[in-house]
């Protein structure tokens, strides 16, 4: 093994300014991002992931995509993933407000389906639901009670 | 100047000198080997959905930073292209630890397009927080300049590096500590709740959903989470067996989440070698007839294992220059 060089290789005074200032500088957007609460400022966002607290007598809710096909009566579920729909649930989630307030976006997870699935059957309608399951004292009570939240017919 | 101003600024001068604490630059090379070879893993599975994000444009919500650079949604080619961009740029900078050149370009070029990538990938309603360090890794390594794995100069650039990444590693676990107790209003608010019900109810695996029916099991789940987030930051000063300990912990965590929901972390994970004496991979070689290292008065010090603070050594010759 060849033997550690005793001189260590120092930094001069202008390296170690700017070095301790960009840890500063983002140290600083860090903390900030966690007292505003918000993601924006990427990778320094807020550190958010199960942040909120969850009340043991509240409800779970968890959003989810049906979808109508042609021949069928009753929707069924449609996976929200990224090689099917081109966003995850989660991504959704994220921007859930824009759904409810314009369905319309619904058609752009048709088309990406269409695109990325185009051998399975294309859905006709959109359900974009919400599941609220009851808990108490923790624990899960009842069945859950579904809310739609956005609907749209598909364009094609 | 008084004694007490003295020491006053003999202790800045300290705790500054802690933030770029000399390591052997073997260890700053072997540590980009581990980053930049896991980078694939990132654009094929972890966060494999800017190609994807290419057929659902009108759903683009990007982030400050891609907001300032006004990154625009990529198309499938733009998106493919940039794949095979940053797979490459993965075989050259990889090569250049190897070689022992071109080791800045390369890595500045790769973590330009990783940017990229990830503000592409986060700029669709959902951020995971389990990329801050590896974000902090691929921007800081090239500060480095060259490092070789045969080369155990200590060096203070390396040793700013690594401190960065592992003040990111720590900050994730303890600003997401700092965030619930803002979101809850105290600690014990967050703890107490059912978070855990919610997040298994979710997504939990067969393997975890015995555990809805013992609602008390998961809040001490939840306190003992919080207790080792709020800690996070004394793994920074911790040595030895402590260490590997806490290090152990939190990655054993991870394995735990990543069987009940299927949350990995890997991206942190990975940086948790950022604590490592990496350049002792060499010491375990077969036939070397050493397992352990043990630093010897010459040994350049190193970070969060053997020692924080800095030799007092005269000024390498080659120091101030950049290299790269």
């Amino acid at each position: 093994m060849p033997s550690p060089s005793a001189l260590p290789e120092r930094l001069s005074r202008r390296s170690l300014t700017w070095r301790l200032s960009c840890v500063l500088a983002c140290v600083t957007v860090l903390i900030a991002a966690q007292f505003v609460d918000t993601d924006d400022y990427f990778p320094l966002g807020s550190l958010s992931q199960y942040g909120a607290p969850k009340d043991l007598n509240g409800s779970v809710r968890s959003v989810y995509l049906e979808a109508r096909f042609a021949g069928e009566n009753a929707p069924r579920g449609l996976g929200l993933s990224h090689r099917s729909t081109g966003v995850a649930r989660g991504e959704i989630e994220g921007q859930l407000g824009r759904f409810v307030d314009d369905p319309s976006l619904l058609q752009a997870i048709a088309d990406a389906y269409a695109e990325l699935r185009p051998d399975r059957p294309q859905p006709q309608v959109l359900y974009l639901r919400r599941s609220v399951q009851q808990l108490r004292d923790g624990r899960v009570i009842g069945a859950p009670h579904i809310l739609t939240l956005a609907e749209w017919t598909v364009q094609r | 100047m008084s004694v007490t101003a003295g020491a006053a600024a003999g202790r800045g001068a300290g705790v500054l000198q802690w933030f770029v604490a000399p390591v052997p630059r073997a260890r700053l090379a072997a540590f980009r080997l581990l980053v930049y070879a896991f980078i694939p893993l990132e654009v094929l599975w972890i966060r494999a959905s800017v190609i994807p994000h290419s057929y659902v444009p009108e759903l683009y919500r990007p982030t400050w930073l891609a907001r300032a650079v006004q990154l625009p949604p990529l198309s499938v080619g733009v998106a493919t292209a940039l794949q095979w961009a940053i797979l490459a740029l993965v075989v050259a900078a990889l090569a250049a630890v190897f070689l022992g050149r071109l080791q800045r370009t390369t890595g500045w070029l790769l973590a330009a397009t990783f940017w990229v990538w990830m503000l592409n990938s986060m700029g669709f309603g959902y951020v995971s927080h389990d990329h801050l360090a590896m974000m902090v890794a691929v921007t800081v390594l090239p500060t480095a300049g060259v490092a070789t794995l045969h080369d155990r100069t200590a060096s203070e650039a390396a040793g700013w590096a690594l401190r960065c990444v592992q003040i990111a590693v720590v900050a994730t676990y303890f600003g997401s500590a700092v965030l619930k107790t803002l979101r809850a209003g105290s600690p014990a608010a967050w703890a107490n709740s059912a978070v855990f019900v919610w997040a298994i109810m979710r997504r939990g695996s067969d393997l975890v959903r015995w555990t809805l029916e013992v609602p008390l099991l998961l809040r001490v789940g939840q306190w003992g989470l919080l207790a080792i987030e709020f800690a996070a930051p004394a793994v920074l000063w911790l040595r030895g067996r402590w260490l590997y300990l806490a290090i152990a912990t939190f990655c054993g965590f991870h394995l735990l989440t990543f069987a009940a929901l299927g949350i990995h972390f890997l991206p942190t994970v990975v940086c948790w070698a950022a604590f490592l004496p990496l350049e002792r991979w060499r010491t375990l070689d077969v036939g070397s007839g050493s397992q352990h290292w043990r630093p010897t008065d010459s040994e350049p010090l190193a970070q969060g294992v053997t020692g924080g603070e800095p030799p007092a050594h005269p000024v390498h010759p080659r120091a101030g220059r950049d290299r790269g």
